[in-house]
């Protein structure tokens, strides 16, 4: 007997999820190492892990980040449905947050009923512009659009340094900008902490399901991520669908932006996340880019990310730790891609 | 600061050129920035180790060779799509030395001796390397394999050239350098640790081997314009009344418009990239 590798074309539905769990079990098997070298138990820390990140009152924090993670991995399936890579989530979200609290300066006087919806429209209206400059030039000119989306993330940053120190700067000396007025926060479910937003969210995921599944436009998309010179023999134009599906994805990722600044912190400042829009991309991945999917993906990888979060104050691990734990995932779960194209074959006989 | 630009634009050089050779071979590694930030790191650990920054110089050539392999393994030989296996190999990059180097942040005071005008002997070995890759590349019959196996892999095969062994060789030099780059700026430019310390110079590195049409001399040419403006946009600020922080951002601007009228069609990088660059090579049986 004889296990060999064998080449395939076709994959089920069911074993893209299998490898999916296997991967993310292989991760966390992967991750005791680093348990070891700390001189942890993995199986307590482990525990610890899971009771932080799924348990109250831990969940509750899983599900507000839910909200920002569901929305980013959103962002970053639409354009690689059509074969585009969208490593921009990072700068729609804080293109979004810009777009949150400026409008709330400008409105300050207003009830919430007006200020919240404007804030939601400015948000996604910044972050779909700021993802449209690299997908039209994805469309018009082929112009990599993991470089122009990656520097465009550098650039923000860049912006809302100077917006938190210049113009809309709160205490002196500090980077961190004026609060948004209280009208403009959204009300948060009983004391659980959890803004409203999460529904906007699972909403967004249905909605981008229903377009991606059910329209024409959608099937358009999904033909350019398949089979682009098909695509383009049949007249379709790949410029307006590289354009559409980035803006698309800037709306949706300025959304998450809106939720940290509305929701959450309340304030602008450099260090709004800590890296969420790059970690999407592997959420976008192990959902294989089904929006549904990746709404139970980004909740119990967010609950992983949660648990993590616990790692340094309860166990005194090193800071960087949450940062370690995604490189490792996305670095197994890439290993388990292989499967993809081939397959493990058992060989019987004495041949 | 002309001795800043200097460092700065070896140091965009170095991985540019590693990443240069990698896609003449067809293979993309948009990994730069986390096998830079890994030969950073290790040649600070090494260095603080041993005492010894030549030593901390080999590892990092080696931190960053060990990533570049398992691009390698994953991209060549395993075909996952080269796009992925990069991002993994950066968001590895980027967690391992977030978590290993935390125990690192902070200057540190072991860094490579300058031998003339303040410039250390690795800015030379960096000037040599760009008539050296050009030499190899266009001169020798290995470099005639490595554009071979870029530009149509299945002729490759038909003249025997062992297409594989071909592609590992120029992914793992693309990730010694890059190490080596990343080197560069913990031991010469800035002795100093902290997360994400590359700061997206890896990422420029990689546009600017699309902007040197992958020819070693304009890349050379490239290394040093942006490696002014990185400089030029910090220390703009002592001329202009403008935020330091919005002029910041003019290097990563500049990369985004010298992409657009490289990608224009009076120079047309698209015609001239490598023809196999990004695709897997799966013989026929």
């Amino acid at each position: 007997m004889r296990l060999t590798l064998e080449r395939r074309h076709i994959i089920t539905q069911r074993e893209l999820v299998m490898i999916a769990i296997i991967s993310t079990v292989c991760s966390l098997l992967a991750f005791s190492i680093v348990f070891l070298e700390a001189g942890i138990n993995p199986i307590y820390a482990y525990i610890i892990f899971f009771d932080h990140g799924f348990t109250t009152p831990g969940l509750y924090n899983t599900i507000q980040r839910t909200t920002i993670l569901l929305f980013d991995t959103l962002a970053f399936i639409i354009p690689l449905t059509a074969g585009i890579w969208n490593l921009g989530v990072e700068g729609q979200f804080y293109m979004g947050a810009i777009g949150a609290i400026g409008t709330s300066y400008l409105f300050a006087n207003m009830p919430s009923y007006i200020i919240i919806p404007i804030m939601i429209i400015a948000s996604a209206v910044l972050g779909g512009i700021y993802a449209l400059i690299p997908g039209y030039l994805k469309g018009k000119m082929f112009i990599n659009e993991t470089l122009t989306t990656l520097f465009l993330n550098y650039i923000v940053i860049f912006i809302v340094m100077y917006l938190c120190r210049g113009p809309w700067m709160g205490v002196h000396g500090l980077p961190i900008s004026k609060p948004v007025v209280p009208a403009g926060r959204v009300p948060q479910i009983g004391d659980t902490g959890i803004p409203y937003t999460i529904f906007l969210a699972i909403g967004a995921a249905i909605a981008i399901y229903i377009f991606l599944k059910k329209t024409v436009l959608g099937y358009k998309i999904k033909l350019f991520g398949h089979n682009p010179s098909a695509a383009r023999y049949a007249g379709m134009n790949f410029a307006r669908i590289a354009s559409m599906t980035m803006f698309l994805a800037g709306m949706v990722g300025g959304l998450a932006g809106f939720h940290q600044i509305s929701g959450v912190i309340g304030t602008l400042r450099h260090d709004l996340s800590p890296g969420w829009g790059y970690y999407a991309i592997v959420f976008g991945l192990i959902a294989n880019l089904n929006p549904i999917s990746a709404i139970i993906v980004s909740f119990v990888l967010t609950g992983f990310l949660v648990g993590t979060e616990s790692l340094y104050p309860r166990l005194g691990m090193r800071f960087g730790v949450v940062d370690l734990f995604i490189g490792v995932f996305c670095i197994v779960f890439i290993c388990f891609q292989f499967l993809r194209n081939y397959r493990f074959k058992l060989d019987r006989g004495g041949r | 600061m002309i001795l800043q630009i200097l460092d700065v634009s070896a140091i965009l050089l170095i991985a540019g050129l590693g990443e240069l050779i990698s896609e003449r071979s067809g293979i993309l590694n948009i990994g730069v920035e986390g096998m830079m930030i890994m030969g950073s790191l290790s040649s600070i650990v090494f260095t603080k180790i041993t005492g010894n920054p030549w030593i901390g110089l080999l590892m990092a050539m080696i931190g960053g060779g060990v990533l570049s392999i398992l691009h390698g393994i994953l991209s060549i030989s395993l075909n996952v799509e080269q796009t992925v296996s990069g991002m993994g190999i950066w968001l590895f990059g980027i967690g391992l030395t977030a978590y290993v180097g935390s125990a690192f942040t902070g200057t540190h005071s072991h860094v490579i001796p300058a031998v003339v005008w303040g410039l250390t002997p690795l800015f030379f070995i960096a000037l040599a390397l760009v008539p050296l890759a050009w030499f190899i590349l266009f001169k020798t019959s290995f470099g005639l394999n490595i554009r071979t196996v870029g530009e149509d892999p299945a002729v490759a095969e038909v003249l025997g050239i062992n297409i594989k062994k071909i592609r590992y060789i120029c992914v793992f030099i693309g990730g010694m350098m890059a190490g080596l780059s990343g080197a560069y700026l913990s031991l010469v430019y800035a002795p100093i640790w902290s997360r994400r310390v590359t700061a997206g110079r890896g990422w420029l590195s990689l546009s600017l081997v699309t902007f040197s049409l992958w020819r070693p001399f304009i890349l050379l040419l490239g290394s040093f314009m942006f490696g002014f403006l990185w400089i030029f946009s910090i220390k703009l600020q002592f001329l202009v009344a403008l935020p330091t922080s919005l002029l910041r951002t003019i290097p990563f601007f500049s990369a985004i418009i010298t992409l657009i009228i490289i990608s224009s069609e009076r120079f047309g990088a698209r015609l001239r990239e490598p023809a196999a660059l990004g695709k897997s090579y799966i013989p026929e049986k």
